[in-house]
């Protein structure tokens, strides 16, 4: 064991697969330094899928591309420390040590399953060499694991789809492929980057089932990217959400949509239309669009979107801290908000609903 | 406009259809370099709709199920194999001129808000060009006219000046809103106009656009794959499958009794809304996407 | 509809937070180009050389005697004060020459990018838009390039005749085909953006679709191309002085001065050396600038910050990075067989 952070010993036994301390990505660009990470802290544990959710710009896929320092190392700087599996440090291995991990102790699926297959050669090729590259394996033993994931990934006529090239296949199908891929040498962290975004709607609900029995079968840590709040209801164990590189909110699934504790994590549940949402009326909305990362506010990035900002709210960018009402059903520390009157928002919105109710 | 309730509660009968095809049909044929035919797609089979005027008519279905290319028929962007389709009763041909002035009633709004719009051009540029092209020469009636449009979709004339680049993907989709009400359109033509927006921006949109429904009488045809976005916007929903529209209903009647295994299985298919949903989850069959 | 503004409801949309600063961003945005073009080294070497040589080109033959006056008594004169590149067979001022040949060869060149430009946009533009021009115009333009250029321009030159205008609609067809072929392929991209089919939605015209919409974004590719048209075919000009196929004489060009002094070049080096040394720097110089201009137009390319502070944090991230690795030799990653035991 290394004495390299204290951490570790902490660590040492712990079920979390990854851990993922005040990280920092930030990038040289012309307009000068822009942080796109911005002290993200997560974990997840061995079978957990965590939604990583946010809008575009939030820094959610920049942290998954940290985790596995697919950025470009000569514009990029990266902080804070990426713990995998208890002990090894990501962010302080070389690219040469770091090859070794990406495919087969990490896996990645992303959301665009055309571009992240090469359509020159077949999918049995690919899939080979992907088991080769990590593995000791045979040519015939990698063919036939090869088949074997594909036959996981509930793909029909498995044996066809080998000698196929991606064009062939629909979307559906080369995503699951592109799963059978990342999940060929049973990693133990599968990032997921929107993987069901490109999909349609009967493809995405059986792509998610799959991911939610890999999981099952293989005791893989999931970090699950998505924008979709639907979809995080549907998979995910614990999420974090992410505003303009910070993460604003972190709980269980069912804390989120019960008694989400931020005034972004609120708007974006109430401004999500769902099959039972009144049609009468219009949509709650958030006002305004994500500043870009070149002019973050000062204090709490939301305020100047947040019906509830203060005066105060501007002054200090408010710490990620345990969020607990009276009444609540999770554990004290469980759930964690990054908002200074996190609590007094419940009671603002009933009387603000009186306020409005007496204005018309 | 004193009148907001949504209009499924009124009988479409009461009025004429504004927009109805009939027997619509498109096949792409691809050819060899020589000319000769090699194949043919059928895209849209013998499609009939009715669009009542003031409603919002739905087309939801999967990528390549016909709904965009439909869109594209109705406004005249392609020509159909056969079929016909009628605006306010007149026979609208994508190859006539004469029709050319009735085309000018049905606008369109893409998906892809960062494509939509020339780079090269300033939004006021973009804005006028919409009347330049129906012969317009009036420059007060074309300042006014951009005015107009850009305080209907929530800017003001300084954005104007302004290159598309400098906005986000949610104010550009309203420009591209405030470029289809230049011309004062009756129906307007929805191709995912939110599929590419985030969620915070998604809802800003939608309400705009019921918003202009309300003070602007506007038809719309709406396509989408987005069964929760359809359920909130449309009036009458139509399901297409394979270039075919395979049901068609009110919105609430599609969602309450779907009739076709496709509707249901499109509708097993949205996400829940809640993580306690999971366990009454139907689940699908097997392998269902192989079509 | 009025609302409290502690509800999260709004009537309408607002305008994005902190947009309304991005209008002094497109006042600037002429003095970024020119600040990013000052700190890209390559472009802007070659643009300050050009420079040079284009105030020689204007300046340097009212300071200089008479590129035409001969002398029977300075022939051949080495390199002095009075002659600082000294003279040539006819006892003319080298420098004169030079200076007058870099307003001839400019002026070939500047001319025949700009009309390549002009000529090569509309047949790239009309050829992407029209599936039969296309077809035509393109196998004209394969069977253009499939000559050798110099050959191609000497065939040309044959047949107009000897003339510094000839050499101008020589080079002029000679490069057209190269300026399409880049044109017509932006052009095809273009065309499959959606703001087209907006305009065809509209009912513009195929007029205003080609020349108002999908001009002004081919220009950066067009630009490029014709600085690289604006080198080669100062090049070719000389080659084709060089085999007594362009500038006639008297006129100097930096080719007929080459061909002056190569049966002199062990008597008078002079002659030969300085015409070739500014041939050889402005082509250098307009590819520099081209290469330059072909990265600051790229949306997709961006100097990221300057290499020296690059190169710093990462020296410094490298250390880091050398006595973790030290310190956590252990915490190799530790294989799977030993894992599973």
């Amino acid at each position: 064991m290394t004495t390299t952070h204290a951490e570790n010993h902490d660590d040492a036994g712990s079920p979390d697969v990854l851990r993922v301390r005040d990280l920092r990505t930030s990038f040289a660009t012309e307009d000068g330094l822009v942080t796109a990470v911005d002290g993200v802290s997560f974990h997840v544990a061995r079978g957990e899928i965590l939604g990583i959710v946010g809008e575009s710009g939030c820094g959610k896929s920049v942290t998954a591309e940290s985790v596995m320092r697919l950025l470009d190392e000569d514009t990029t700087d990266y902080d804070g420390s990426v713990t995998f599996d208890g002990t090894t440090e990501l962010l302080e291995l070389t690219e040469d040590q770091m090859r070794p991990y990406r495919g087969s102790r990490l896996g990645m699926i992303f959301q665009d399953p055309m571009s992240s297959l090469n359509p020159v050669y077949t999918i049995g090729n690919q899939l080979i060499e992907a088991i080769r590259t990590h593995t000791r394996l045979t040519k015939q033993q990698a063919a036939d694991k090869a088949l074997q994931m594909l036959q996981i990934t509930g793909i029909p006529e498995p044996e066809l789809r080998l000698r196929q090239y991606p064009h062939q296949l629909s979307g559906g199908q080369r995503q699951r492929v592109v799963i059978a891929m990342a999940m060929c040498c049973e990693p133990d962290l599968l990032i997921a980057d929107e993987p069901t975004t490109a999909l349609d709607v009967t493809t995405q609900a059986q792509i998610l089932r799959l991911i939610d029995d890999l999981r099952c079968n293989y005791d893989t840590g999931t970090m699950f990217i998505t924008h979709d709040l639907g979809v995080v209801a549907e998979i995910c164990d614990r999420v974090i959400v992410m505003y303009l590189g910070q993460v604003i909110e972190d709980t269980d699934v069912h804390t989120l949509f019960d008694e989400p504790a931020h005034p972004y994590t609120r708007g974006l549940l109430a401004s999500t239309p769902s099959l039972e949402t009144d049609n009468s009326k219009d949509l709650p909305i958030i006002p305004g669009a994500v500043p870009t990362l070149t002019q973050v506010p000062d204090g709490c990035r939301f305020a100047a979107r947040c019906p509830f900002a203060i005066d105060e709210c501007t002054r200090a960018t408010p710490e990620l801290r345990p969020h607990q009402r009276p009444g609540s059903h999770t554990a004290a520390g469980d759930h964690l908000v990054r908002c200074i009157r996190a609590e007094e928002i419940p009671d603002l919105l009933s009387t603000g609903d009186e306020q409005e109710d007496t204005d018309d | 406009m004193t009148e907001t309730t949504p209009a499924s509660a009124e009988p479409p009968q009461s009025t004429e259809p504004l927009l109805t095809a009939r027997g619509l049909t498109k096949e792409f044929v691809s050819r060899s370099p020589l000319g000769f035919r090699k194949g043919a797609v059928t895209a849209v089979k013998d499609l009939n709709l009715e669009i009542y005027p003031r409603q919002t008519y739905a087309l939801v279905g999967e990528s390549g199920s016909g709904k965009s290319t439909t869109g594209r028929l109705l406004q005249g962007l392609l020509t159909p194999t056969s079929g016909e389709i009628r605006l306010a009763g007149q026979v609208l041909d994508a190859r006539s001129k004469e029709s050319r002035p009735l085309r000018r009633d049905i606008q369109m709004i893409f998906q892809d808000p960062h494509s939509s719009l020339n780079p090269r051009r300033r939004v006021r540029h973009i804005l006028e060009e919409a009347l330049r092209i129906v012969g317009q020469r009036d420059r007060s009636i074309i300042r006014a006219r951009v005015k107009d449009s850009l305080e209907a979709v929530g800017f003001s004339q300084e954005h104007a000046e302004r290159f598309p680049h400098e906005f986000s993907g949610g104010q550009r989709q309203r420009i591209g809103i405030a470029r289809a009400l230049m011309v004062e359109p009756k129906v307007l033509i929805c191709d995912e106009p939110v599929s590419a927006l985030d969620v915070s921006i998604q809802a800003q949109v939608l309400n705009l656009l019921r918003q202009l429904q309300r003070e602007r009488g506007l038809t719309y045809l709406f396509i989408s794959h987005d069964m929760s976005v359809v359920r909130y916007l449309a009036d009458r929903i139509g399901v297409m499958y394979q270039g075919e529209l395979v049901e068609e209903n009110t919105s609430e009647g599609l969602y309450t009794a779907p009739q076709h295994p496709y509707t249901q299985k499109l509708l097993a298919s949205v996400p829940i809304q809640h993580p306690r949903q999971r366990q009454q989850r139907d689940r699908l069959p097997e392998n269902a996407d192989q079509v | 509809m009025t609302h409290s503004t502690t509800t999260p409801h709004s009537a309408r949309p607002d305008i994005t937070v902190g947009s309304l600063n991005r209008i002094d961003k497109t006042r600037s945005r002429r003095s970024k180009f020119l600040r990013r073009f000052a700190a890209h080294k390559l472009a802007f070497t070659g643009g300050s050389i050009l420079v040079i040589v284009t105030l020689v080109a204007i300046f340097g033959p009212m300071l200089t005697p008479s590129p035409f006056d001969v002398a029977g008594a300075n022939r051949l004169q080495p390199p002095s004060l009075e002659h600082p590149f000294g003279t040539d067979n006819y006892g003319r001022d080298v420098l004169a020459r030079v200076a007058e040949g870099a307003r001839v060869s400019l002026f070939v060149g500047a001319f025949t990018a700009v009309c390549t430009a002009v000529l090569g946009c509309a047949v790239g533009l009309y050829a992407a838009y029209n599936r039969v021009a296309d077809m035509i115009l393109m196998r004209i333009s394969d069977g253009l390039m499939a000559f050798p250029a110099i050959l191609l321009a000497i065939a040309i030159m044959a047949a107009l005749g000897q003339q510094t205008s000839n050499v101008i609609i020589a080079l002029t067809i000679v490069f057209t085909p190269y300026v399409a072929r880049i044109v017509r392929s932006s052009a095809l991209v273009v065309r499959e953006q959606t703001f087209v089919e907006a305009l065809k939605a509209q009912g513009a015209s195929r007029t205003r679709i080609i020349w108002i919409n999908i001009a002004p974004n081919v220009v950066s590719p067009l630009i490029v191309q014709a600085t690289f048209v604006f080198a080669d075919s100062i090049i070719t000009e000389a080659a084709l002085s060089f085999l007594g196929a362009g500038v006639p004489p008297p006129a100097p060009s930096w080719g007929n001065m080459l061909l002056d002094g190569k049966n002199l070049i062990y008597t008078a080096w002079w002659m030969t050396v300085f015409p070739g040394v500014f041939i050889m720097s402005t082509i250098l110089a307009i590819n520099l600038l081209g290469d330059g201009l072909r990265d600051l137009l790229d949306p997709t390319y961006r100097s990221k910050t300057s290499g020296r502070k690059r190169k710093a944090r990462k020296a410094a991230r490298a250390a880091a990075r050398q006595t973790a690795a030290h310190q956590s030799t252990a915490s190799r990653p530790t294989t799977r067989e030993g894992e599973s035991s």
